[in-house]
């Protein structure tokens, strides 16, 4: 007992002990911040006077930067703050957080020591993200219409495993000659070969979902948009295909959702759910500018095709185009009545194509008031549209759980892409037009040859069960019901024939072979 | 053991006495259906002395075969498929709770529509002023109270890029890290990461965010247990909100449920059902739960039962009473006979009485002369004007809208109606189901007071049924089980009426005439579908000829529980002062009338009378409840709520004008009215008066019974004491001081009883007497003094209110 008392006592101290030092930004404020304050003053908010005031707290600079008329510490002089003098205000109506609570004295005094000390911003905590928790249990259908004679058995084939819920497809991106299809999903990229029919690299514990994937005009370098909801977004640069990051690019203060590479390939845009655009030089890895024009998540932007302006779509219902050395707004294209989360730059120059929560595309010049032209037959919001290189084709994704071809010219609907049974996120087309992918919530990528419209095939890959592991699990199946895969997966499958279940041994006899989705 | 059971025993005698309680226990059986189910016990105790206590906490629960599993706050929760019973015990005395344990073994998936949603309405993600709002908080937009399952299920899932959840990494759902705050949150912190709620919300997550299925279990009705106590004060109370589901099943979604007191100053209750009494009256217990609402009754007695003497007559006598013996309350005196005079002629015809109703009344000895006088009351021809008025004001009928003709027609249609003694059935059905010209068929210009079928269907909504429809038009009403398909299928009755201006009359005549087409629909705005014909909480029922006359069939028919209900209550408000229900016009589930017996019993009566106006009024005037007094005793000072005695209220602008003008002797001129005209008799409130806009007459707007103002105002006092409206009615040559002050032999005493008749109608006592005679001797000269003094009474609250 008395051991125990003893025990207590020491630790008592020791907390007191840590409290002496000196707090920081990073290990002690932060944390604090974002508990009481972050809420409703973050660069999101920033514009909004209302909520925010203008002042931001949810990064060192913007802390340190305080609001356009006035800084909120004065390091070494906490008394003078704003920061500390509105934490501590004895007038309710002055004192932070508004409608709330005040801090604990403890508290207060902890933004007071900091201030005094003179802001000091520490390292950031180095404490290893806690290991992420999967689930890897849940039976996955695939949805394969092929039939079969297999030991006596015979009839429809049906084939599961229990490895959902799959994290779902974010972002997809074809190389230009369109062999490599990079599939971007929650925390990981999968470059795949799609001759081999298997994945040449992955690039995992990525920081959350990867929204965005492009690739540099020669294919040497793959960047990925993502970040974590609500609190940062991340842009990163990979040499392909050896995957070594070339830069990482910090600032937006929430997910990156869409980037844009400059025709010659020396600047990047970024779209955020952080309300911003921001430019970047891809020469030497350095942030540009910022544009704050939007009042609401930006979805995408694209370039203009002589490298001068960028055009953005938000889901404050406008289209925008911003010049890309002033980052100035040029104009604001009003059509829109709902949320508009797609673009696609015309690659023949003529203007561009957008479309949202209303369904219908609009075709734009750039010069025009209205759009030109609408083309109807989605029957829900259209999530992403993309054109071939060549222009030729148009692709669209959309949460109506289908994916629609059109033509890149006329605009005229060529045909619907039949196989997804789930809301579409993300599609491409390679670099001709030849081949479509699309996928979405369900975590299934779908492959086909998009002149007949014909299902080529699946990619799938399971949450990564282990960290550490270094082996990527993947399976791609033709639609025919042929497959291949890790042998980890294809382990795990459960296979019946005519409502009959069947050995795993022999169906993958029948079944497994290379699966090439390429054609050339 | 047993020495801790002795001092159990020890310290309990005292509150107890020797005998044991009897157990009661909520639910009284219980069936736990799937491995989720759950069901929490309340346990009651009866005691000898007659109180009642909720023993819940003090009891101690055992589930006798470990079918069952039960903790130590009496939930049970499944063990095995099977049956055993729960053993509780509380003060020594113990009862079995027979258990049934089904399916416990089942797979187990979450239902967004039953688990999830509900947890969210409860945390209030989805509250007006946070993700409910228009255009949501933060771009994540909820229905208002999550009564859209659909469109939330998308927003939550699948919108903004699935950025909300990663079913296969639950921890890092922003659903789960906002309201935690282990991200910043604007609303605040909302839930506790290890609740039950965010473990549901977790396991929902890892089973892969399954979505909406179809056909899937609903709520059909909720119920709270216990519906009723009798509660000392400062007891408490534990309630159950039990929901029963299309599959028959009955769930406890007390957890999940949210409570609201009814009447805030009597009980409160926190947000897991537990209530506690703090004030005397009745109070109540509103439990709600996806769109349902149920009621628990508490009562607080004002004291011990009282014996007290008073006779019934008819049925209200009955139930009115059985409420005063319950709440230990007795009632007032009756009132005098020239109280009741005055009374009953101003609520059953809006007129004051002459001094030879009230000496002639007063002096009748009949024992049954109240009830002699109600029925000649009935028959006189002001009952027409009186309740055309108030007809009038209800159903809107104003030269603004209908123009000059229109609105007579519809005027004469009402006062034809109350002339006839009209049932109001056929009075609905004139008026559902009318055609042609506005100015020949009154009732035709329903059609035109409310012009589409949206405010068609608020309006026969309110009007006829007392239920307040406006929220349902763009949400799932809060408190009601109406929504957004409820509404348009009432306003799918209206779809189909046009109007084309006359040829009979001219192009300039503005005659319209009201016509029935066979084509037309309306649209359920949010799915965009056509919507069929439906009465409130009715089956379909459609007219092949006019969809109008299945409505007036249902509104009339034995399955509309409104229409009697409605009436009988307005009737008792306007009579009364304070209607069973109030609003006197918001009939609804969660605002339960003071006395439903006596509502349930006054509109049964109604429709065995088949909807004869006049036999309600005559129910409720000639009761001996209408008849007591104004003056409170000290066994019911309290009492504001169970007509304990006469509630007074300011006479309605028209019966203050009306009096007035009798009391002076003078008459109005209204604009376009032939001198003469009464107040009660004009057709509609566009007559421009300055006295009766003072005194609250309503513009005829809005249906509802609140745009008559009853407040007494400032304006009102300042504009019967300074204005030149009374001076001139008091000084004016032809009028009534002047008339009786010709009388040369005309005494002071015979003055002052004059004045007295006409303005109080009733005798003056001897000390007022004796003050008025002081009055008039003290003023310069008699008139003066005779001005005085009557301009006083008519100042006086005595006449300014009906008492």
């Amino acid at each position: 007992m008395r051991k125990l008392l003893c025990l207590v006592l020491t630790m008592g101290l020791l907390t007191a002990a840590r409290a002496e030092d000196q707090p920081t930004y990073e290990r002690d404020i932060k944390p604090l911040l974002i508990k009481k304050c972050v809420g409703c003053h973050n660069v999101g908010k920033q514009s909004d006077l209302d909520v925010s005031a203008g002042l931001a707290l949810d990064s060192y600079e913007a802390i340190i930067a305080g609001t356009e008329a006035h800084k909120v510490v004065h390091p070494g002089k906490a008394v003078q703050s704003e920061l500390y003098r509105r934490l501590s205000a004895q007038v309710e109506a002055e004192r932070m957080p508004l409608n709330s609570p005040p801090l604990t004295t403890d508290q207060s005094d902890l933004v007071k020591r900091w201030i005094d000390a003179g802001t000091p911003r520490g390292t950031p905590s180095t404490t290893t993200v806690t290991k992420r928790r999967i689930i890897r249990s849940l039976m996955v259908t695939i949805p394969i219409e092929t039939k079969a004679k297999i030991d006596e058995a015979e009839g429809p084939v049906s084939l599961k495993l229990p490895i959902g819920p799959l994290p779902g497809i974010s972002s997809l991106a074809f190389r230009g000659d369109g062999r490599e299809l990079a599939v971007g999903s929650y925390g990981q990229v999968t470059l795949w070969d799609l001759a081999d029919g298997r994945p040449s690299l992955t690039l995992a514990d990525l920081p959350g979902p990867v929204h965005a994937l492009a690739y540099s005009r020669d294919g040497r370098r793959l960047v990925l948009g993502m970040g974590l909801p609500a609190r940062s977004g991340v842009i990163r640069i990979y040499a392909v295909p050896d995957g070594t990051l070339v830069h990482q690019l910090d600032g937006h203060g929430d997910v990156v959702v869409g980037l844009a590479i400059r025709p010659d390939g020396c600047q990047l845009a970024s779209a955020s759910f952080d309300q911003t655009v921001r430019f970047w030089s891809l020469v030497d890895g350095t942030a540009q500018g910022v544009f704050q024009g939007h009042s609401d998540f930006v979805h995408d932007l694209c370039f203009a095709r002589d490298g001068k302006s960028v055009i953005s779509v938000s889901k404050d219902r406008t289209v925008k185009r911003i010049d890309a050395s002033t980052f100035k707004e040029l104009r604001t294209y009003s059509d829109h009545n709902e949320s508009v989360l797609a673009i696609a730059i015309r690659p023949d120059g003529q203007g561009f194509v957008t479309a949202g929560d209303e369904s219908a595309l609009r075709w734009w010049g750039f010069e025009e008031e209205r759009p030109g032209r609408r083309t109807s037959g989605h029957g829900g919001p259209v999530q992403q549209l993309a054109f071939s290189a060549d222009g030729s084709r148009l692709i669209s994704a959309s949460g109506d759980k289908s994916v629609r071809l059109w033509d890149g010219k006329s605009g005229i609907a060529q045909r619907t892409l039949t196989g997804p049974t789930e809301w579409q996120y993300a599609a491409a087309l390679s670099g001709n037009g030849k081949l479509a992918a699309a996928g979405g919530w369900d975590g299934i990528v779908r492959v086909w040859q998009a002149d007949k419209g014909s299902l080529l095939g699946m990619l799938i890959q399971p949450p990564r069960a282990s960290e550490a592991d270094p082996m990527p699990e993947w399976l791609a199946i033709l639609s025919d019901g042929h497959l291949d895969g890790s042998a980890s997966l294809l382990g795990v499958t459960e296979w019946a024939v005519g409502g009959k279940p069947i050995s795993r041994e022999s169906a993958l006899k029948h079944f497994q072979k290379n699966v090439d989705l390429y054609q050339e | 053991m047993r020495l801790v059971s002795l001092l159990l025993i020890m310290l309990s005698l005292p509150a107890y006495g020797f005998e044991l309680p009897r157990l009661e226990v909520f639910p009284s059986s219980v069936t736990l259906n799937g491995p989720a189910a759950r069901q929490r016990l309340v346990v009651i105790g009866h005691f000898e002395d007659g109180s009642v206590r909720d023993l819940t906490q003090q009891a101690s629960f055992e589930a006798v075969e470990p079918v069952a599993k039960v903790d130590a706050l009496g939930t049970i929760s499944p063990g095995t498929d099977g049956a055993t019973d729960v053993i509780v015990r509380a003060l020594q005395a113990q009862i079995r709770v027979p258990v049934e344990v089904e399916a416990s073994s089942a797979p187990r998936t979450v239902s967004f529509r039953n688990e999830i949603q509900p947890v969210l309405t409860k945390l209030g993600c989805n509250q007006g002023a946070c993700h409910g709002s228009q255009h949501g908080k933060g771009g994540f937009k909820l229905s208002l109270l999550g009564f859209e399952a659909e469109p939330d299920y998308t927003a939550i899932v699948k919108s903004a890029e699935g950025r909300r959840v990663t079913p296969f990494a639950p921890d890092e759902s922003l659903l789960l890290l906002k309201p935690t705050l282990a991200v910043a949150h604007g609303g605040g912190k909302k839930l506790e990461a290890d609740s039950p709620e965010s473990a549901l919300i977790t396991l929902w997550l890892e089973q892969g965010a399954p979505g909406l299925v179809p056909d899937e279990a609903h709520v059909t009705k909720l119920a709270i247990l216990p519906d009723r106590r009798m509660m000392a004060l400062d007891t408490d109370q534990q309630f159950l909100a039990m929901a029963t589901y299309s599959d028959g099943t009955v769930r406890d979604v007390t957890a999940a449920a949210k409570f609201d007191p009814i009447n805030e100053g009597l009980a409160k209750v926190d947000s897991k059902g537990h209530a506690q009494a703090i004030a005397q009256g009745e109070a109540g217990v509103m439990a709600r739960y996806m769109g349902y609402a149920a009621i628990a009754r508490l009562t607080m007695p004002y004291g011990i039962e009282k014996p007290f003497e008073f006779d019934s007559t008819n049925v209200i006598d009955q139930k009115v009473a059985a409420k005063w013996r319950a709440l230990g309350l007795a009632p007032s005196k009756p009132c005098t006979d020239a109280e009741f005079l005055r009374r009953a002629m101003l609520d059953a015809i809006g007129t004051t009485p002459t001094p030879d109703e009230v000496e002639s009344f007063v002096a009748d000895p009949a024992t049954d002369k109240r009830v002699r006088l109600v029925d000649r009351l009935l028959d006189r021809p002001e009952y027409v004007d009186f309740w055309t008025l108030k007809w009038g004001d209800l159903l809107r009928v104003n030269a603004d809208k209908l123009g000059a003709q229109g609105m007579l027609a519809f005027n004469l249609w009402l006062r034809d109606s109350f002339r006839a003694n009209k049932p109001v059935s056929r009075m609905v059905e004139e008026l559902v189901t009318a055609q042609g010209s506005i100015f020949t068929n009154g009732p035709a210009n329903y059609f035109r007071v409310s012009a589409n079928p949206e405010d068609l269907a608020e309006t026969t909504a309110q009007v006829f049924m007392g239920v307040r429809l406006q929220c349902a038009k763009c949400h799932h009403h809060p408190f009601e089980a109406y929504g957004q398909d409820d509404y348009y299928g009432l306003a799918a009755y209206f779809s189909r009426i046009k109007t084309k201006p006359s040829q009979e009359f001219g192009l300039f005549g503005n005659e319209q005439v009201i016509y029935v087409t066979q084509a037309g629909d309306v649209r359920q705005p949010r799915t965009g579908k056509v919507v069929a014909p439906r009465p409130l909480n009715a089956e379909a029922a459609d007219d092949p000829i006019d969809r109008r006359r299945a409505l007036a069939r249902w509104l009339n028919g034995p399955k509309n529980p409104w229409l009697a209900r409605n009436l009988a209550n307005r009737y008792w408000g306007y009579l009364m002062g304070r209607g069973l229900v109030n609003p006197i016009d918001d009939l609804r589930e969660t605002n339960p009338p003071s006395n439903p017996e006596l509502l349930d019993a006054m509109a049964q009566s109604f429709i065995d009378s088949g909807y004869d106006l006049k036999k309600l009024l005559r129910l409720i005037l000639t009761s001996h409840v209408y008849g007591l007094s104004a003056q409170a005793t000290p066994d019911n000072r309290l009492d504001d709520t169970f007509f304990t005695h006469y509630r007074v209220k300011r006479l309605t602008a028209e019966q203050l004008l009306d009096a007035v003008n009798y009391a002076t002797g003078t008459t109005e001129k209204f604009n376009l009215r032939p001198v003469g005209t009464r107040a009660i008799a004009l057709p509609d409130t566009n007559t421009p008066s300055y006295f009766l806009d003072t005194f609250g007459r309503p513009v005829r707007a809005i249906a509802c019974e609140c745009e008559r103002s009853p407040d007494p105002t400032l304006g009102q006092a300042l504009h019967l004491m300074n204005s030149d409206l009374i001076q001139r009615k008091l000084s004016q040559a032809d009028g009534r001081l002047t008339q009786i002050l010709r009388d040369p032999k005309l005494s002071d005493e015979t003055l002052i009883h004059s004045l007295y008749l006409y303005s109080f109608n009733r005798e003056p006592t001897p000390f007022e007497v004796e003050t008025a005679r002081d009055l008039i001797k003290e003023a310069p000269d008699r008139k003066v003094g005779a001005q005085d003094l009557f301009w006083g009474l008519l100042n006086a609250k005595e006449f300014v209110f009906n008492h």
